[in-house]
């Protein structure tokens, strides 16, 4: 890789909050792989840094510091910002309640902003965010959602605290773009999957009750393998010329998810599972919603029509974007992700 | 019209809000955090009252009642500031860090005429409310003879992973945020002022496999008093499947209540010979079955959530505020208490 097509050059310091992720230490691995010599790896613990270590131990030469420190520490965040020229912002909050989703997502996030508002050698904020802040409301089935796609306006209607956070924790980003010239770029990844993360299953069915209900059927799963979303994150915080760009990340050949739960049956094991079609599932929500609402809560609205149409309504993906201004193009096909992705689930780690 | 305040905006806050906008006549009139997004947002989700950074702000719409629910550090320092402006308070358990803050905030609030509450929200469960009304029936046959509280719970990767969690920095570091619900439970019927109390506690290989070792998360205490009413409580973080349990056991008759299934048991009286053996579970399976059908019952009429204790309270305090009766938790058991709380992490650290 020509280090003339980045923002910066490969001895300028690069910031990873949530290296030790799931998809931070892919990123981690990513940026060591192409060059980059140092790296502040942000985690909130020691203890959890295997994987980690792991990727960072064959690059030897390479100067990668890790950072324990909490993001809602506005001088932990100033001391890990300093003299950083790109951040690569993976940290989320990932729990059920909103207080914390927003805590987790947006405080931390408004006291990175805060850190580098002094960088005068900053060059970018790469926010990583998720596929699900989108709304399908206004789009038929089976039609193409894009980055042009409308933001979820009742997102806490859906009762996702979550994609919620996402939300505020993007308006955040761009609010400080606005305000203090602060540039960045937004990725929002699908379903990302591969060895290290079990359940992906959400968009093809539901288990909540003690058995599978497949939902998704013909619909389109997006998914992104590990490695080829590590590595559109990381061409998303060093390619020239794409400040304020929003991108979203799924792979070619995405199976369909009756398709995809064929294979993890024939490949992971078999288990019971029902086919509800989208219609019946629909007044399913209904139903449930309306008793949730009746009830004052008795029972949460975790099933509501519009998490259903959200999740199962179908929808197709693009990835052209990635493809046209990253020349990105995904190195792992579906056949040697799933193979491998597969393996994990049924052998583990070893 | 009750006015209602808010300190501290995090996911505590969103259990007493939820519950605060099912109750009538009260009105949230504002929200309060350290971090203003954090009260910015928990005001635009509710759509109601204001939102400050600055507890004086706050004071100044005169709440009549104010739910401090931030870390426990802070919860005697608020909530002297909040008396001295004038509101009542509720305090999210643990009320105070320790009994002498504890005894403190109640004089105040007695002086002021004002009143407190804690957030021992278990203690007022569907089955909580079964259990104390059947032993003020004199179910028992007179004072308790000995009383157990058992609790369990799973660590949570929070404080696991962030080792400046405010959790840590307890007095009684993990157990001191979960302990109080079992204690109070003790506390509500010991009837004593001044129990003895006998504790050891242990670091749990759970823990000790994750490094930390300066963390005690098993406890077995020993309290008694003079009266020769004895109890037991144990916290255990090992216990499978996770059980909390209260048994108490009278001259006569017994009880047993368990929190996560929202039952209320009677120990079966003996048969003779091998009668004991097939009466007393045909007896204990109709209980078993009379709970079944009363949760449903319940269920079907929105009275069974899993909050219901906290909006009891909740309205019980507000009623006690706005009629000026008393308190659903006297203050003599919550200085109890935070006195058998005190006795047991001087003991155990």
């Amino acid at each position: 890789m020509e280090e003339s097509n980045f923002i910066s050059s490969y001895n300028d310091p690069i910031l990873i909050t949530g290296s030790n992720g799931f998809i931070g230490h892919k990123v981690v691995e990513t940026l060591l792989s192409y060059g980059f010599k140092n790296l502040r790896c942000f985690v909130r613990s020691s203890k959890n840094i295997s994987s980690l270590k792991q990727v960072i131990a064959p690059f030897d030469k390479a100067r990668v510091e890790i950072f324990e420190g909490n993001l809602l520490s506005a001088e932990d965040c100033k001391k890990a910002t300093k003299h950083v020229r790109v951040l690569f912002h993976l940290a989320a909050g990932t729990e059920k309640s909103f207080a914390g989703c927003y805590m987790n997502s947006v405080v931390t996030t408004k006291n990175l902003l805060e850190s580098i508002l002094r960088n005068k050698t900053f060059k970018r904020f790469v926010n990583v965010s998720s596929i699900t802040v989108y709304s399908n409301k206004n789009l038929n089935r089976n039609k193409l959602l894009d980055e042009e796609c409308e933001i979820d306006s009742n997102i806490i209607g859906r009762g996702e605290a979550y994609s919620w956070g996402k939300i505020m924790q993007d308006q955040m980003v761009i609010d400080y773009n606005k305000k203090f010239n602060i540039p960045y770029v937004i990725v929002r990844p699908g379903v990302v999957y591969g060895p290290g993360k079990k359940r992906i299953l959400g968009l093809v069915g539901i288990d909540t009750f003690g058995f599978f209900i497949h939902i998704g059927g013909s619909n389109i799963f997006p998914l992104t393998y590990i490695e080829n979303c590590a590595e559109a994150i990381v061409l998303a915080g060093i390619k020239k010329g794409i400040e304020g760009e929003v991108f979203n990340i799924v792979d070619d050949e995405l199976p369909t998810c009756r398709s995809f739960l064929k294979m993890y049956k024939k490949s992971v094991g078999n288990f019971f599972s029902i086919y509800m079609p989208y219609c019946f599932f629909y007044f399913f929500c209904y139903l449930w919603e309306k008793y949730s609402k009746w009830s004052n809560g008795q029972i949460p609205p975790v099933f509501n029509r519009h998490v259903c149409a959200i999740g199962y309504k179908g929808t197709r993906y693009t990835n052209q974007k990635l493809k046209n201004l990253l020349d990105w193009k995904p190195k792992v096909s579906f056949n040697q992700a799933s193979k491998k992705y597969f393996d994990y689930v049924k052998n583990g780690d070893n | 019209m009750l006015k209602i305040g808010i300190i501290g905006c995090g996911r505590v806050a969103d259990q007493h809000v939820t519950e605060i906008l099912k109750i009538r006549n009260c009105e949230i009139v504002g929200v309060c955090d350290k971090e203003i997004l954090m009260a910015k947002q928990l005001q635009e989700r509710i759509n109601v009252g204001r939102y400050f950074s600055d507890v004086d702000k706050l004071f100044e719409l005169k709440p009549d009642i104010i739910h401090i629910t931030t870390p426990p550090q802070s919860h005697f320092e608020l909530g002297k500031r909040c008396l001295e402006s004038g509101s009542s308070i509720l305090v999210e358990k643990p009320f105070t860090l320790n009994v002498s803050e504890a005894k403190q905030l109640i004089e105040i609030a007695e002086k002021l005429d004002l009143k407190v509450t804690v957030g021992h929200n278990i203690q007022f469960s569907n089955a909580a409310n079964r259990l104390r009304n059947i032993i003020k029936s004199g179910y028992l046959g007179g004072t308790p003879v000995h009383i157990e509280s058992l609790w369990c719970h799973e660590h949570s990767n929070d404080y696991i992973n962030d080792k400046n969690h405010w959790i840590r920095f307890l007095p009684g570091k993990i157990v001191h945020d979960l302990i109080s619900h079992g204690v109070a439970i003790i506390a509500e019927f010991m009837n004593c002022d001044n129990p003895k109390v006998v504790a050891h506690g242990h670091v749990s290989p759970i823990l000790r496999n994750m490094n930390e070792e300066s963390m005690v998360d098993e406890i077995r205490v020993h309290i008694y008093d003079n009266d020769n009413v004895t109890a037991h409580y144990i916290f255990s973080s090992q216990i499978r499947p996770i059980i909390k349990q209260f048994r108490i056991f009278g001259p006569k008759k017994s009880l047993i209540m368990d929190h996560e299934h929202q039952t209320v048991i009677e120990f079966t009286s003996n048969y003779k010979y091998y009668l004991n053996h097939f009466i007393p579970p045909l007896i204990d399976a109709k209980q078993h079955l009379g709970n079944f059908i009363n949760n449903i019952v319940k269920f079907m009429k929105r009275e069974h959530y899993y909050e219901a204790g906290r909006k009891y309270l909740i309205e019980c305090f507000y009623r006690s505020v706005a009629d000026n009766t008393p308190v659903p938790i006297p203050y003599k058991q919550i200085v109890l208490t935070h006195k058998i709380i005190d006795d047991i992490f001087n003991q155990i650290y």
